[in-house]
């Protein structure tokens, strides 16, 4: 039986915008198990990117429950939530966001450096997830120095070097021409298939969301439909 | 008219609406423009304070002279040459007056006050007495006081009081109450008029007048006048212009006012300079919202005109509250220094009254630095396209914006340039006129702006070479990202690193220049003051006013416990050369049996050898200079008893600010002046006693009918010390200011930085930085903020206080020595190493804090 890797209880999470309330997510209840790759779908303001980041505990839910790895987050501290998020996720964004006066390495490393990792073994390690990533050559450029294509793999690198058990991945295709986008889906679904890495992406492009297994489609913060993408997409 | 009217007020509108929205950062803003003009008003008005002052001590005593005749000599002239003036052709009203400083006794009640003695009919001539109550003194204990001095004494018309004189206290009777302010000689604090004669005898000038005030008959040319007046008279006197008589003394406070003018060039600068990286930094900011203003339809010229009426409303506020704290710290800095300081140079009273002048200069760098410091970045952000504004800007790597080296070797350009300048107007031998003081001041402005420029290069080098290996070292990631940010907007970081630099550039000169000169002082203090205890009727310390006769200092030696006593005379003469000198009169026959006079040229005690023998003289550096005299030639001296010719028998270390010094032997002195009088007289107590009990003999021993000021020898050091320190104290208020503001300017730049890097810190957040490692970040960046500031002000301050060390020999002729002050450069490191990250605290903590996925999102 596979593990469990994420799981949701009814969870609602309103904002307030002025003097009203919006819902983004609501009563949402699913579960990731290991090794799957999640797409999930939706319109913009479908509540897709809050679910992420309700699944990867950045955001607390106004209600419902959110395990991850097995554990509650909201029983976590900000520091516990931290630390989790250092060692067991990676995160994978629409714009790179990468450090602009840190070289390719350097922005690899930058987890595993934040976690006091020596120097040297962070940077061999860093090596290894560039390598993966078909960056080798790029070591030492700065990221105003890449291809969108490269910046993205280079964040893909940063968020494979810890070898979390988990990948969230924020329209990660959304910047990029067809061809990089390709690429970039290719490493995911190469992280899913070789290393067993759990992931959950977030797209509004069906041929991104046809990389996954499973395909959530939400809309209105609820999710409308949930199922293998061989059936659903 | 009316749509410009019109467009006018909507841009207050919405300059103001944005204001209000955003409080805090308006405050930030606000405040550092009002720290800034603070500087400025506060230093203008005291540095104009002070000099008016001193204009109102002799011009107003002048009344309507046209000219006044003084005495070269130092001890008054010779009465009759007033019938010589009053009968001289062209001279309408000659008035003789006599003037003296002393201490008043009514009850329990004391105060010092400067006592005339008038002729009561001619002297209405010249000034107007405004009498409350009663009239102007017709005989011999009869005076006539002002308003404050009968308030302070509590005196009405008809009761008494008691002066004293050189021959201890005497009875005067109050026959007349008048108006100070109505009064022409109202300025200059409390006074009192007595009769001619009854001043005289009080104190010790029979047959001799201080001044006589001339008015020119009608049509009469006050140029020929005193042409004519000054061939026919004595060489012992001189004819002058009230306003000439003014500048002379002035150059007394030359050595202040140069200090005064260098804190006003570093305030002016650190103020305007301060108002700038605020603002600019709160334009910057907003590049963004500014856009969307285009985007919708705004033109450029109109967003120009949004921020620049925003820039000029926070301007104006922030000029009207600094001159509103300004002229408060100026009124507080005058109180002090009249208190403490300039009662030495004969002043009662410095006013602080607000003056166009320093409105105007307020606005001008309130209103302007602000309109300056918007306007690039408000071009820079009206000038691309408003959908380039707009976008989500990736901020930039630290090799985008490298240093701009044409803006650094502009920069070295203007260092070269102060350093040139100074170099060219150095004095060799001479003393430092007040153009060149002024000129100096200009230079030190010009050379800090150099600096200003060349900051970012030095700190981009500095950062590369130091900062990013050592902060990795000690902070890791953080550290690394910390030195990193400080080099990405090199421009801005440098801006707010020279607002730092140049306040504790300030601290660390002037604390240098006070411990030299403290260096100085005490190794003067420790060789030339030997006695045990110095008596005198002085009031107000340094060049006692009231004079102590012949019989006082025998019976003075008769006291018990007295070993030896030795008369000396303080007082101001008249050189050759036209310029006044500080003239000390030793009986060194005495004097080498307790002290020794430093010398740093010559050699004790040969010197004091030819001393003892007459016709020799030690004086000063400044004295050596202006009459390019050395050792072995002569001075020509005018006495009253003709002129003395003096050999230089020393070059003697001087600390006094008073332009100038030179000592006489006592025998030379009664010969020539023909006055047995002293000002204080040096006591050495018994083997056996103790200076305190001595000194309570002798307090006992004239009690009431004299009251004498007795110093022990530490008594006076601590008061000496006293005088420094309150001096100095002003300008550390200043430096308290500047330091204030930087932390301002650091709080307002990390602030800046972060909301243009908050995405960056959502993504260090999001990929597992914690919320301690993000706040050591930011103070990693504040910290070193504050080592660069820090190291590049104290080399900084260190050489400024060279040139200042260097310069003040030749602007009074005091001799100091170039000395580390440990203090201030410790107190300038604890500055630099707490307030950075002090002033980053709140910036670190809003850093930690942001909302992750906020921080990640583009709109």
């Amino acid at each position: 039986m596979k593990k469990e890797m994420i799981r949701l209880d009814q969870v609602v999470k309103e904002f307030r915008r002025g003097n009203s309330t919006v819902r983004a997510v609501d009563g949402v209840s699913l579960s990731v198990s290991s090794g799957e790759f999640v797409a999930v779908m939706g319109k913009s303001g479908s509540g897709k990117s809050t679910l992420l980041h309700l699944m990867s505990g950045l955001l607390q839910p106004t209600s419902g429950k959110v395990h991850l790895l097995g554990r509650d987050l909201s029983q976590l501290t900000d520091d516990e939530l931290t630390l989790l998020r250092r060692e067991q996720v990676g995160f994978v964004f629409q714009f790179f966001n990468l450090l602009p006066t840190l070289s390719a390495l350097e922005n690899v490393a930058l987890p595993l450096l934040l976690a006091r990792v020596k120097r040297s073994v962070a940077e061999a390690r860093a090596r290894e997830a560039l390598a993966m990533v078909g960056l080798s050559d790029r070591e030492t450029h700065k990221p105003e120095e890449l291809s969108g294509g490269q910046m993205q793999r280079v964040a893909l690198a940063r968020a494979l070097v810890t070898n979390p058990p988990l990948l969230f991945a924020d329209e990660p295709t959304g910047n990029l021409d067809s061809q990089s986008g390709e690429e970039v889906l290719l490493l995911l679904k190469r992280m899913q298939e070789e290393r067993g890495q759990t992931i959950v992406m977030v797209t509004h492009d069906p041929k991104a969301a046809a990389y996954g297994d499973r395909l959530i489609r939400m809309q209105d913060g609820r999710v409308i439909d949930d199922q293998p993408t061989g059936e659903g997409a | 008219m009316r749509t410009a009217f019109r467009a006018l007020a909507q841009y207050v509108g919405m300059a103001r609406h944005y204001l209000w929205g955003r409080k805090g950062r308006s405050f930030m803003t606000l405040a550092g423009i009002a720290l800034g003009v603070t500087m400025v008003v506060a230093v203008l008005l005291l540095n104009r304070s002070i000099v008016s002052s001193y204009e109102n001590l002799l011009t107003a005593a002048a009344g309507r002279a046209d000219l006044q005749i003084s005495a070269t000599t130092g001890f008054g002239f010779d009465e009759r040459l007033l019938a010589a003036v009053q009968a001289t052709d062209g001279v309408d009203v000659a008035a003789p007056v006599i003037s003296s400083s002393a201490p008043v006794f009514a009850g329990d009640r004391q105060a010092g006050a400067t006592f005339y003695g008038i002729d009561v009919v001619l002297d209405q001539k010249v000034r107007d007495y405004r009498l409350i109550t009663g009239r102007l003194p017709a005989a011999d204990g009869e005076a006539a006081i002002t308003t404050d001095l009968a308030e302070g004494l509590g005196l009405a018309e008809g009761d008494g009081f008691r002066l004293l004189t050189t021959q201890g206290l005497k009875e005067f009777k109050v026959v007349g109450i008048f108006d100070a302010q109505g009064t022409v000689r109202g300025a200059l604090g409390p006074f009192g008029v007595l009769t001619l004669e009854a001043a005289q005898a009080a104190f010790g000038k029979d047959g001799k007048l201080d001044v006589i005030d001339v008015i020119a008959a009608p049509g009469e040319s006050v140029r020929a006048l005193r042409e004519q007046l000054a061939a026919a008279l004595d060489p012992q006197v001189r004819v002058t212009t009230p306003a000439e008589r003014s500048r002379d003394m002035q150059k007394l406070l030359d050595s202040v006012i140069f200090l005064l003018t260098m804190a006003g060039s570093i305030s002016l600068f650190a103020g305007t300079f301060i108002i700038y990286t605020n603002v600019s930094m709160s334009v910057a900011e907003r590049r963004r919202e500014l856009a969307i203003l285009r985007a919708l339809g705004m033109k450029r010229g109109e967003v120009m005109a949004v921020v620049l009426t925003e820039a000029t409303l926070l301007g104006l506020l922030g000029a009207l509250l600094g001159l509103v704290s300004g002229f408060g710290m100026a009124r507080f800095m005058a109180e002090q220094m009249t208190n403490e300081f300039l009662t030495a140079y004969g002043v009662q009273s410095a006013a602080v009254t607000m003056n166009l002048t320093t409105f105007v200069a307020a606005l001008a760098v309130g209103v302007g630095a602000a309109l300056v410091a918007a306007f690039g970045p408000a071009r820079e952000t009206v000038m691309i396209s408003p959908v380039e504004a707009m976008r989500p800007a990736e901020t930039p790597g630290i090799d985008r914006f490298r240093p701009n080296w044409r803006r650094a070797a502009g920069g070295l350009t203007l260092m070269l340039v102060g350093v040139l300048t100074l170099w060219v107007t150095w004095p060799r031998g001479e003393m430092v006129s007040p153009l060149v003081l002024r000129l100096w001041g200009l230079m030190l402005v010009v050379m800090l702006l150099g600096m200003v420029l060349l900051l970012p290069l030095l700190l981009d080098l500095l950062t590369r070479a130091v900062l990013r290996p050592l902060l990795s070292a000690v902070l890791g990631i953080a550290g690394r990202l910390a030195a990193d940010n400080l080099i990405r907007t090199p421009r801005r970081t440098a801006a707010t690193i020279s607002a730092l630099m140049v306040a504790l550039t300030y601290m660390v000169a002037m604390g240098g220049v006070k411990a030299s000169q403290m260096a100085a002082f005490n190794r003067w203090f420790e060789k030339n003051i030997g006695w045990d205890m110095n008596v005198s009727s002085s009031y107000t310390g340094i060049g006692a006013l009231v004079e102590m006769d012949d019989a006082f200092v025998q019976q003075l030696a008769e006291v018990e416990g007295v070993r030896l006593v030795s008369p000396q005379k303080m007082m101001r003469v008249m050189l050759a050369d036209g310029e006044q000198a500080f003239m000390q009169v030793f009986d060194y026959r005495l004097l080498r049996q307790y002290s020794e006079t430093p010398l740093e040229e010559g050699s004790w005690p040969e010197a004091a050898d030819l001393m003892e023998q007459g016709g020799h003289t030690i004086i000063s550096p400044a004295i050596a200079a202006r009459l390019g005299v050395g050792l072995g030639d002569t001075v020509e001296l005018p006495t009253p008893g003709g002129t003395l010719t003096l050999t230089v028998a020393g070059i003697m270390t001087d600390i006094t600010p008073y332009g100038g010094t030179i000592n006489i032997d006592r025998q030379d002195y009664l010969r020539y002046w023909n006055d047995s009088t002293s000002s204080n007289v040096a006591v050495l107590v018994e083997p056996g006693y103790s200076p305190e009990e001595v000194k309570q003999r002798i307090l006992d021993r004239w009690g009431e009918t004299m009251p004498l000021t007795i110093r022990l020898n530490r008594e006076f050091w601590e008061e000496l010390k006293l005088r420094y320190d309150s001096f100095y104290g002003l300008t550390e208020a200043l430096i308290w200011v500047a330091v204030l503001v930087s932390g301002l300017a650091i709080a307002n730049t990390l602030f800046a930085a972060i909301l243009e890097r908050k995405r960056e810190f959502g993504v260090l957040r999001a990929v597992g930085t914690r919320r301690g490692e993000v706040l050591r970040v930011v103070l990693g960046e504040a910290l070193s903020m504050g080592l660069v500031g820090g190291l590049i002000g104290a080399l900084a301050g260190l050489a400024l206080q060279w040139v200042m060390v260097a310069t003040s020999h030749y602007i009074n002729g005091a001799s100091t020595e170039w000395v580390v002050d440990w203090a201030s450069l410790g107190m300038a490191a604890a500055v630099a190493l707490l307030l950075a990250p002090l002033a980053g605290l709140l910036p670190a903590r809003w850093a930690a804090r942001l909302d992750v996925v906020d921080a990640l999102r583009y709109e």
